[in-house]
């Protein structure tokens, strides 16, 4: 069930009247929310709702036995949760591109070991955030959760299942267990993040998708061209994501769950330890405290750390699909994370500098989403090769459609990044929210793409 | 200073709140009741607008025609309907529709014209050759008149429409953001305009502003010769093709079934001879001298891109010798 969809409307109107109705009644109104959510959940396929209880089941049974025993048999516990995760993870997602990769590699037929498996929607968000909570509770950070019903609410909390945030227990399972005030800010503030991911999904993402498409699906794509389509597809990626983002927190804050920022203008980062700090944060902070930080983060020297570095970041890549242009791109992003740390390069207080370095680190940004958005390494070989300032009859067209899209999100980033902050809109009155809601809402109308796209975060 | 930012607390009173809310909605009410009195007081824009202005044109005829031109977009535009005026000296009133409307459409005009005047001497039912297989005529297109709510009901024959269409209907008449959003995104990305009604002629036939559709816009027949399917005529435009011929019967029209020209390079399909085979045989079974109907260009004449706003509709100069084309075989078929 997409977001961007009638049903989706449909769904969450149904749900809201009887959850507003249950206030007083905690565990009835999470129960509640679970049937919900799995109803959401298996509206793409049945299926799915079998593996995330195996899931569910797992995390709840193992951090059940964890407390009170030896370190080696909490360390047990933890490795039995861990394969059960990883290895569901593994074969779901990364199944056929490790068996297409060895066919070639022992010259095998092609497709010889290839198995017809379905990628279930959103298994990389799940499973991080199952695994954490599994994690905590072996380091001795979370209590392990009595009841099953609100640990697999807190599993399959519908606005985060298929695209995050990644949430904590620590965070998510706490107002689970918790009865909730719903305020009028929490009303406020939803529905203006509900509109504003709306309108980042189907006026800008959408329409930048369109001009992306075309030219990288273009052979002979030369130019000007594939520069307009490399900042389309980095802002259609941030519309799409962030928008996605944007509507799960909007749609939980109306269910009274604050769930956390997974973006905070990536676009303004003058560092590519200042860009993960801004872009998918909730995933950022998941590698740092769980795969960084156990490998050593930096403290066993230097080559230790660019190796923790690029192993974070390469995994890091991997978990965004199984193919290999992520991995490049996650090496990318890990080598210039060396690159800076090695040069020493900070964010300077000299404006001029800091322009400088804002635009070459939203080179170096664009340069990781080809990586990410090429089919192949001879695509990216291509459209390095072809990239220039030579325009066709259709880039002045293309031009203007690209600013013509961008000029409202860029004008509303540049207000939140100057107050320093991203609720500046419904801060500043109900005449100035009203009047931005009620322009996203008639972008939605006439500029909304009207066969929407499935969210890209979904294949992840 | 980290140069993140926050989320800060948003202080609204619960008053506050709701008025936020209140006029984000009255906002996009008043701006939906501008754009459709600025788009009403012009022509512009989709060929949907075709539609409502022709039962605007048909409903405001004081005097009777001798010819009537029914039938979809590309019919339209193919038939000029003033030039017929204008050398043959013969009434004529251009009230072909789009394609999305079906010959449902074309019965309740016929019906319509003949609850006010004598019956015309001719009908001209023209369709591009790809629209026949249309089953229900389009809800949003419907909405796109002055006609009343729920008149597909009251209108002969009647038709039902399912509640989502319905829905549709409302949605496209009332929400004028949304239904005419093609119109809108035009007029505030000027660089991507597209081709303009200006407006109907006297006799109906449409005035265009002189800019061309990229070369590249699909015509319907497209989806039909890439998944080679066969010809076929739907079930509700066979009743109402039926009902037609019955109509022209009773009062001694003669109906004329034409196929609308075809874009050169479309023909050139290797299964476009096929399907046309199919075409012919299915349509010259409609052609009855007892029900005084008769079939033109069955093989339907070709033009080239210079010659069409786009893949479908035919500029003036080429309508022309479409028309003087068709006037010179309806005379001939007259004479057999």
């Amino acid at each position: 069930m997409l977001f961007n969809s009638f049903t989706f409307v449909g769904f969450f109107c149904l749900l809201y009247g009887p959850y507003r109705l249950l206030q007083s009644r905690l565990r009835v109104q999470n129960a509640l929310l679970l049937l919900a959510s799995y109803i959401f959940y298996s509206v793409w396929d049945v299926r799915f709702s079998l593996l995330i209880l195996a899931s569910t089941l797992v995390d709840y049974l193992v951090a059940r036995k964890i407390p009170g025993r030896t370190d080696r048999e909490k360390r047990r516990l933890l490795y039995l949760s861990l394969t059960a995760n990883l290895g569901s993870l593994a074969f779901f997602k990364y199944y056929n591109f490790f068996s297409e990769n060895l066919s070639q590699l022992l010259n095998l037929p092609p497709g010889s070991l290839f198995l017809n498996v379905v990628l279930p929607v959103g298994i990389s968000f799940y499973t991080f955030q199952s695994m954490s909570y599994t994690i905590d509770v072996f380091r001795g950070e979370q209590e392990p959760c009595e009841s099953f019903l609100d640990f697999a609410l807190y599993v399959s909390f519908f606005p985060q299942l298929v695209a995050g945030p990644i949430e904590r227990a620590g965070r998510l399972l706490e107002q689970i267990q918790k009865p909730r005030i719903i305020s009028t800010e929490d009303l406020t503030v939803g529905l203006y993040l509900i509109i504003y991911g709306y309108f980042k999904k189907v006026v800008i993402a959408d329409n930048l998708g369109q001009m992306v498409n075309r030219i990288f699906n273009d052979p002979n794509a030369q130019g000007a061209d594939i520069w307009c389509a490399l900042i389309a597809f980095c802002f259609q990626i941030y519309g799409d994501f962030s928008g996605y983002s944007s509507i799960a927190r909007g749609l939980a804050r109306l269910l009274g769950f604050k769930l956390v920022l997974n973006f905070n203008l990536p676009y303004f980062s003058l560092t590519p330890s200042e860009f993960w700090t801004r872009w998918h944060i909730s995933l950022s902070q998941w590698l740092r405290d769980y795969l960084y930080v156990p490998l050593g983060g930096n403290r066993g020297g230097i080559s230790q750390t660019y190796r923790n570095l690029m192993l974070t970041m390469v995994l890091g890549g991997l978990w965004h699909g199984a193919a290999w242009n992520f991995v490049l791109w996650g090496l990318f992003h890990g080598f210039i994370l060396c690159l800076y740390r090695g040069l020493n390069i900070k964010a300077s207080p000299s404006l001029p500098v800091r322009l400088l370095q804002w635009q070459i680190m939203f080179m170096l940004t664009l340069f990781g989403w080809l990586l990410f958005r090429a089919k192949s390494w001879s695509q990216v070989v291509y459209l390095v090769t072809h990239m220039s300032f030579q325009t066709s009859p259709g880039t002045h067209t293309l031009l203007l459609d690209i600013l013509f899209y961008l000029t409202p999100l860029l004008l509303i980033e540049l207000w939140q990044h100057k107050k320093r902050d991203l609720l500046v809109i419904p801060r500043s009155g109900p005449w100035v929210l009203a009047g931005a809601q009620a322009f996203m809402l008639t972008a939605i109308l006439v500029f909304g793409y009207e066969q929407s796209s499935e969210f890209i975060y979904f294949q992840f | 200073m980290s140069r993140l930012c926050d989320e800060h607390k948003v202080n609204l009173s619960g008053k506050r709140a709701v008025q936020a809310q209140v006029m984000t909605l009255l906002l996009v009410l008043g701006l939906n009741i501008v754009a459709k009195s600025v788009l009403d007081s012009r022509y512009s824009g989709a060929v949907n607008f075709l539609f409502g202005e022709k039962w605007k044109l048909l409903q405001s005829q004081t005097q009777p025609s001798e010819v009537l031109v029914l039938g979809d977009s590309s019919g339209a535009f193919c038939f000029e309907s003033d030039y017929l005026s204008r050398s043959k000296d013969m009434r004529c009133l251009n009230i072909a529709t789009v394609g999305f409307a079906n010959i449902v459409n074309d019965v309740w005009m016929l019906n319509t014209y003949l609850e006010k005047f004598a019956p015309p001497k001719v009908v001209f039912l023209i369709k591009h050759v790809s629209l026949w297989s249309w089953n229900n005529p389009d809800a949003a297109t419907l909405a796109s008149s002055d006609l009343p709510y729920g008149f597909w009901r009251t209108f002969s024959p009647a038709i039902t429409m399912p509640w989502n269409e319905k829905l549709r209907f409302i949605n496209t008449r009332y929400n004028i953001l949304y239904s005419k959003k093609a119109v809108i995104a035009g007029l505030l990305r000027p660089w991507h305009r597209s081709w303009t009604l200006q407006g109907l002629s006297a006799s109906g036939y449409p005035q265009m502003e002189g800019v061309t559709l990229p070369a590249g816009k699909n015509d319907e027949m497209g989806p039909i010769l890439s998944a080679r399917q066969p010809f076929r005529i739907s079930e509700m435009n066979l009743r109402a093709l039926q009902d037609l011929q019955s109509i022209c019967a009773a009062n001694n029209i003669t109906l004329v079934i034409c196929n609308a020209p075809v874009y050169r390079e479309t023909s050139e399909d290797p299964y476009f001879p096929e399907f046309l085979s199919q075409a012919k045989t299915s349509l010259e079974t409609f052609a009855t001298p007892e029900k005084n109907t008769l079939t033109i260009f069955p093989e339907p004449m070709l033009f080239d891109r210079n010659e069409g706003y786009d893949r479908v509709h035919l500029r003036p100069d080429a309508a022309r010798r479409y028309t003087d084309a068709i006037l010179k075989s309806l005379s001939e078929a007259v004479k057999k």
